[in-house]
């Protein structure tokens, strides 16, 4: 308790617990009063404070002091009284009502500690709560003259006749008598001894003789009674008329029973007319006077001789009880009382006297002999059993303490008084805010019980501060809950609402009968009271902004996320694909820039095209989708559940508002001829559900149409309005922005109207499910037109486009495959193909594919078009496809500029083949090849197996796979700018490979599955097509079905994805080498293509092969396609990631292979007939080597080597006998320089004795290159035999 | 012997309940639950002045509503811990919550789980019932 609580109550002690004065006027006396409209006790009442400071108090001290102020409680007879207690309940409700109207003002802002020192620093009690002064004051006047307490005594009384009374003396002794006394003197409560003081009331008005008439009064009653206790009061000194004291001081002082039924003035008549300022002087001047010569003085003997007497009866008393402890009943003024009521003590005996002096010393300040008193009577109290007493006592020693300990307890049955008390015990708030708040709590609860709804309603929003933001579910519950119902009762409407918004959005997870029973009052006050409020905050159901989507009849970028999740493995999104189709410009920087840094990206893509606004087409549907959440445990119903929406006809965007002004909301109906067609739902909710609504829109007008929310009616009858409050991309681009957290505003809901627009329906026919790798399929895009307008310039991005080729016209004319194989001739044919210039660009260009039809391409409203497409497994594993339609309004004035379509598929590609090349040099022919294609087929279960996630489209892919399960090889197509290839057989010349497989008996065409060997070789041999020189190239090609059937490359499904393999292979290999030589020599191509058995579907595979001079360079489609790694396919793609991969993949390889770049080989006669036995026979022999690296210059000693050196180190020499060898001739010993693609020849001579065969390799070659350096050249496996046939 | 009548909560800076849990022999009232709220925040107030004067974590019994006692138990970070309950021994309440903040220790090391949030994980509600029932 801070010192200016302490300041207030000492005060309010003192003023309460001071001396009691008994005023008894005679009814002269009092008619005199009356004049002026006021009794003579109202005279007296403003000038009850005194200042006694000048007269010195000793009592029983040593030390006199002095007491500086006393206040002085002057009642009337009829005051001496106990007052029943329901009038005192009356007059209190009525003080506490009174103040009801300030105390809706007054809710300290307390919230925390710190706020409530800062409310209640300089705060009097009267600032804080004006009402509980007054109900304190009142409820004190109330309590008097019970008969355990002794406080309300009267000490004095003073006794006022009239001058006019003839007998003045008589008059005073009836007042005296113990008969006109009131009742509680006659009982023996109170003692009728006390000062009494005679006054002589004079009035002023009276004329002539008077005044001599009251000196001669006077004069008697001094001689009669005692001249200190007389005296004279002349008033109403005033003329009639004349101006009085302007201010009505009196009627405040008097206390508020006696304020209610003070009669009402009449007209003219004012209090206190014929008072005189003189007057009024005159009376404090006699009140001070009478308290200072006479009262303080009475009291301070009065203390001294009653403690006397008090001490000379102890001693006595002490020995009659020691003597005769039954001697008790014969105490002196003790009636004993009923149970209830415990005993009596009247004025004489010993414990009234007690308290009646511990009193007296507590009015005169002296405390210490107050309590000693009140000590020493509170055990004589507890003895007899009289606890009101005690009571009584113990609290006059507490005030003596100065603490004053309010006892509250619960059971305390009078609502108000807890209220008032639980209100005060609060301490002001203070430190113990919480504390504070309960009790606060406590005295709303009581105030309302007590139906003081304005102060109940003043504490619950008071504890509101300190117990709201703080999640205490059922505290909140409560005040809310207090407060809705009561609020509504005061009239409050929109408060009401506002906490019954507050208490129904704070029900999640409470018992469902309460939640219903709040609903039900919620409906019920709105539709009592309010119908027409629109609520904007009612979280009933929850709407979480979030999850909003618009799904308009055009796709946007916005709703990118919902298929995001579909493809895992295309980078590419549907934005992509739409600045594919709409901004090529800004596509190929983006993916020049693709290796660099974002911030290079940014500064080097160029500002992006226009792209739609976010329209919507007059007449078709757009569809909002928005979750609902039930957070309660019961059902709840929303009716006309519909869209909030702002329309406006102009062609600009409506304004945005920057702030969210909380504007009135208002509440529409949709009307008929509207702007916008909109659905209205009537939905229930499960409980604690969430549940996705739908809600349909339809524009009917050109303009712009903001979508401003949703709105319902709750229960059929509250009316509630929800606000998106969306925001956009967070904006981080400078720090502010990232600390403030900025979003960008969302556009979203800002749509455009825009006059009927094409609308293109499309699906893909002919797609299969699971393809095989290489496998060409024709598929029809199916585009119908369902708008009202002509659709042109259709356009389709794809987001594979190794896997899409534009078809030509004709294409669907022509069955395939059947259709597109030619009869040949011969089986060996030959065409000459134009070189395509490569180009590095190429793969900048975006990934679309034109798609034309008929001849101005255009399809009218309505019509259907089946557009051909080819497709071509170009990788296995499981692909999505997106498929985004471009097309445009044949009005050029239209304000769409385009429309998109998304399409989408998945499948899944089997792996078919597997292939790989070899190419060689020919042994017999320097200038002849020998190419090696080795072809798997890898169709079968096991291959599934190295994919791990068997999906239910696995299985199926199996099943296939089994259904068929060989492949045919129908046709291989070589191109090459330098070679042209023809099967080995036809070569004719040399057959020394004959051995190894030239024959057609290992040339099976047709792959088993369940076959042993599953691989297939073809051998072929490549010749030097006749003109090294020429521009162009040349394929040869090979048939390998019995009715010579070809393909052609030149032609329409092949020339599109040869293309592309090509171009992509180029610029996948270009930065690795100089794009000089690429140009000059790309190396061979491959085409081997297949169909199935049943020969219904078809595939290709496109292979390449280096010159057989530049091993080093590998083959990066066969790397990459037919590597068994399956991780490595499934992480290409088209982007350049997969670039990047592959070319790493490459360059390890080189690095990996260090393939020898020297060449030999042998030339000679390998068949030499003896001359005659035993003549040794020389034979001339010419070694070939050469330099096959791509750059590198080697250095080479070449050295032939004696027998006996030679199979000291070398194995394998089975064939020769050792005693049969040759001998070497010529220069046995040859040091070379190679420039790189460089030739030598070393000439020998062989000298053989006997006939026989002679294998030639015995010589050592030592080569050096900063590659590899030096290093042998490991010729073991090489063998050019010589035959010596006997002569 | 019939189970007893107890409210435990873990009181964040705020003065927000971190976790509730309450546990009344008598059919689940919402207005006791709503008596125990009012009760244990105003007990905050002599746990906060409670807190200073002890070098201990425990801090005994701090307050009582009529017959029904509140015990207090602050943790390193300033988080309350009270039950309030109807006379048990100082010993059990002070086995209890010494193990339930054990057991919060453990949500608190969740990174993601700040502590002023109120804690909704199930097996921690499981654990403190278990303790309870152990102690309580």
């Amino acid at each position: 308790m801070d010192n200016y609580h302490k300041q207030d109550l000492k005060d309010f002690l003192h003023r309460v617990l001071s001396p009691t004065v008994l005023v008894l006027p005679t009814g002269d006396a009092e008619k005199v009063a009356r004049k002026n409209e006021l009794s003579f006790i109202d005279l007296l009442r403003p000038c009850s404070l005194v200042d006694t400071s000048p007269i010195a108090v000793h009592t029983t001290r040593d030390q006199p002091w002095r007491v500086p102020r006393m206040n002085i409680r002057f009642v009337e007879s009829g005051e001496v009284e106990q007052a029943p207690e329901e009038f005192v309940d009356v007059v209190l409700d009525g003080v506490i009502a009174s103040s009801a109207s300030t105390a809706q003002g007054l809710i300290p802002e307390i919230k925390s500690k710190e706020s409530a020192a800062l409310v209640t620093q300089d705060k009097t009690e009267r600032d804080l709560a004006p009402w509980f002064v007054d109900y304190r004051e009142e409820l004190q006047r109330g309590l008097r003259c019970s008969d355990h307490e002794y406080f309300d005594h009267p000490i004095a009384a003073i006794l006022v006749v009239s001058s006019q009374e003839v007998d003045v003396i008589s008059k005073l002794m009836a007042l005296m008598s113990i008969d006109a006394l009131p009742a509680l003197f006659r009982e023996g409560l109170m003692d009728p001894n006390m000062l009494k003081h005679y006054v002589l009331l004079h009035d002023n008005q009276e004329d002539g003789g008077a005044r001599e008439r009251a000196e001669e009064s006077l004069r008697l009653m001094k001689e009669t009674l005692g001249a200190p206790s007389c005296s004279l009061l002349c008033i109403n000194s005033n003329e009639k008329g004349a101006a009085g004291p302007s201010d009505d001081i009196w009627t405040c002082h008097r206390p508020h029973a006696a304020k209610m039924d003070i009669p009402p003035l009449e007209e003219n008549r004012r209090r206190g007319a014929f008072l005189s300022p003189a007057d009024c002087d005159a009376i404090t001047r006699f009140v001070s006077e009478f308290v200072t010569k006479s009262l303080v003085p009475h009291m301070d003997k009065r203390v001294t001789a009653v403690r006397k007497g008090i001490k000379n009866q102890f001693k006595s008393w002490g020995s009659s009880l020691f003597g005769k402890p039954s001697g008790e009943a014969g105490r002196e003024g003790f009636i004993e009382g009923s149970e209830a009521s415990g005993p009596i003590y009247l004025y004489t005996s010993t414990e009234g006297q007690i308290r009646a002096l511990a009193d007296l010393a507590f009015m005169l300040h002296d405390y210490d002999l107050a309590l000693s008193h009140y000590k020493l009577v509170q055990g004589d109290f507890k003895r007899d059993k009289a606890w009101r007493h005690v009571a009584g006592a113990s609290e006059m020693s507490a005030i003596c303490h100065f603490m004053m300990l309010i006892r509250i307890t619960a059971t305390d049955n009078n609502d108000l008084r807890s209220a008032i008390l639980y209100e005060q015990v609060r301490g002001g708030g203070g430190a113990q805010v919480r504390k504070y708040a309960l009790h606060l709590v406590h005295a709303g609860h009581r105030y309302l019980k007590g139906g003081h709804k304005a102060h109940g309603l003043r504490c619950y929003l008071a504890a509101l501060q300190v117990y709201e933001t703080r999640n205490w579910t059922h505290i909140d519950d409560h005040l809310y809950s207090a407060l809705a119902k009561h609020s509504i009762a005061m009239h409050m409407l929109p408060q009401a609402v506002s906490f019954y918004v507050k208490l129904l959005g704070n029900q999640e997870g409470k018992p469902a009968e309460r939640q219903l029973i709040y609903l039900r009052d919620f409906a019920l006050v709105m539709r009592q009271h309010c119908p027409q409020l629109v609520i904007s905050d009612l979280r009933l159901p929850l709407i979480k902004d979030t999850g909003l989507s618009i799904c308009r009849s055009e796709p946007n970028a916005d709703e990118e996320a919902v298929s995001a999740n579909l493809s895992k493995d295309c980078i590419l999104t549907w934005s992509d694909l739409e600045e594919a189709l709409v901004d090529a410009r800004r596509w190929r920087e983006r993916v020049r820039q693709s290796k660099s840094t974002l911030q290079n990206l940014r500064a080097a893509l160029p500002e992006a095209a226009p792209r739609n606004k976010r329209c919507i087409v007059v007449d078709e549907e757009t569809t909002f989708s928005l979750d609902l959440v039930n957070p309660l445990q019961i059902p709840l119903e929303l009716n006309s559940f519909t869209l909030e929406y702002e329309f406006s006809s102009s062609s600009l965007p409506p304004p945005h508002q920057d702030v969210a002004v909380p504007k009135e909301v208002e509440w529409k109906e949709h009307e008929e001829e509207s702007a916008m067609e909109i659905e209205q739902q009537d939905l229930t909710l499960e409980p604690s559900s969430r549940t996705r609504v739908s809600l349909h829109m339809k524009a009917k007008k050109e303009g712009w149409v903001r979508v401003k929310g949703v709105r319902w009616k709750l229960v059929g009858v509250v009316r509630c309005v929800h606000h998106f409050d969306l925001k956009g991309k967070r904006l981080n681009d400078s720090k502010a922005r990232r600390m403030q957290r900025e979003y960008q505003r969302d556009e979203r809901l800002d749509m455009q109207c825009v006059p009927p627009m094409p609308r293109l329906q499309a699906t893909v026919s002919g797609l299969p499910d699971t393809a095989l790798y290489g496998e060409i399929v024709r598929c029809l895009l199916h585009v119908r037109n369902v708008g009202s307008r002509a659709a042109c310039g259709l356009r389709l991005a794809v987001s594979h486009p190794a896997f899409f080729s534009r078809a030509s016209g004709e294409a669907e004319t022509v069955e395939y495959p059947q259709g597109y194989l030619s009869r040949k001739t011969n089986k060996h044919e030959e065409e000459s193909v134009p070189l395509h210039p490569f180009d590095a660009s190429w793969e900048l260009e975006p990934p679309v594919l034109e798609l034309c039809w008929g001849e101005k391409s255009v399809l009218e409203a309505g019509q259907a078009v089946a557009i051909p497409i080819w497709y071509r497994a170009h990788r296995p594993g499981a692909q999505n496809f997106k498929l985004l339609l471009h097309y445009t309004s044949t009005d050029s004035k239209s304000a769409m500029r385009y429309r998109l379509l998304r399409l989408e598929a998945s499948q899944y590609v089997l792996p078919s083949l597997k292939t790989s090349v070899n190419l060689r040099s020919s042994a017999s022919d320097m200038d002849r090849l020998t190419l090696a294609l080795t072809v798997d087929c890898v169709l079968n279960s096991s291959s599934l197996s190295d994919n791990t996630p068997l999906s239910p489209m696995h299985e199926a892919a199996k099943g296939r796979s089994k259904a068929e399960a060989s492949l045919k090889l129908l046709q291989v197509m070589c191109l090459s700018s330098r070679w042209r290839a023809m099967p080995l057989a036809q070569a004719g010349g040399t057959t020394q490979f004959s051995v190894a497989g030239g024959s057609k008996a290992r040339r099976k065409h047709s792959l088993g599955q369940g076959s042993r060997t599953p691989q297939v070789v073809i051998y072929l041999q490549v010749t030097p097509s006749g003109d090294a020189e020429q521009k162009g190239m040349t394929n040869s090609s090979v048939s390998f079905t019995p009715d010579c059937k070809h393909m052609a490359l030149s032609s329409s499904p092949l020339t599109g994805f040869f293309h592309y393999w090509e171009q992509r292979r180029f610029c996948l290999i270009h930065p690795l080498h100089d794009t000089r030589e690429l140009q000059d020599d790309i190396g061979t191509r491959l085409v081997l293509l297949w169909s199935t058995s049943d020969s219904g579907r078809m595939g290709c595979v496109f292979l390449s092969c280096g010159e057989p001079e530049s091993p080093a360079r590998p083959d990066i489609d066969s790397l990459l396609y037919n590597h068994s790694d399956a991780s490595l396919q499934k992480e290409h793609s088209f982007t350049r990631d997969g670039d990047k991969l592959a070319r790493l993949a490459a360059h390890s390889l080189m690095e990996k292979q260090q393939l020898c770049p020297l060449q030999l080989r042998v030339e000679g006669p390998t068949d030499v007939t003896l001359e005659a036995c035993g003549k040794p026979m020389v034979v001339p022999i010419t070694i070939l080597v050469s330099n096959s690296g791509w750059s590198q210059p080697l250095s080479i000693s070449f050295e032939a080597l004696a027998p006996s050196e030679a199979y000291g180190s070398t194995e394998g020499q089975a064939m020769v006998e050792r005693s049969w060898d040759f001998e070497w001739g010529g220069c046995l010993r040859k040091s070379l320089k190679l420039q790189a693609r460089e030739r030598e020849c070393v000439k020998l001579s062989v000298c053989v004795y006997r006939p026989g065969v002679y294998n030639l390799n015995r010589f050592r070659i030592t080569f050096s290159q900063l590659q590899f350096p030096s290093q042998d050249f490991s010729a073991s496996n090489f063998q050019h035999l010589l035959r010596v046939h006997a002569p | 012997m019939a189970t007893s009548s107890y409210t435990f909560v873990i009181v964040g800076k705020n003065d927000n309940p971190v976790y509730e849990l309450s546990v009344s022999s008598k059919r689940d009232d919402s207005s006791v639950n709503q008596q125990n709220q009012f009760f244990i925040h105003a007990a905050l107030d002599i746990v906060d002045e409670e807190m200073w004067k002890t070098p201990s974590m425990f801090l005994k019994v701090v307050d009582k509503f009529n017959d029904r006692s509140i015990s207090a138990y602050v943790t390193a970070g300033h988080m309350r811990f009270l039950l309030l309950h109807d006379g048990k021994g100082e010993e059990q309440v002070k086995s209890f919550f010494t193990e339930v903040h054990e057991l919060y220790l453990k949500i608190l090391l969740n990174p993601f789980h700040h502590p002023n949030d109120s804690i909704r994980s199930a097996a921690f509600d499981q654990r403190v019932r278990n303790i309870a029932r152990k102690y309580l």
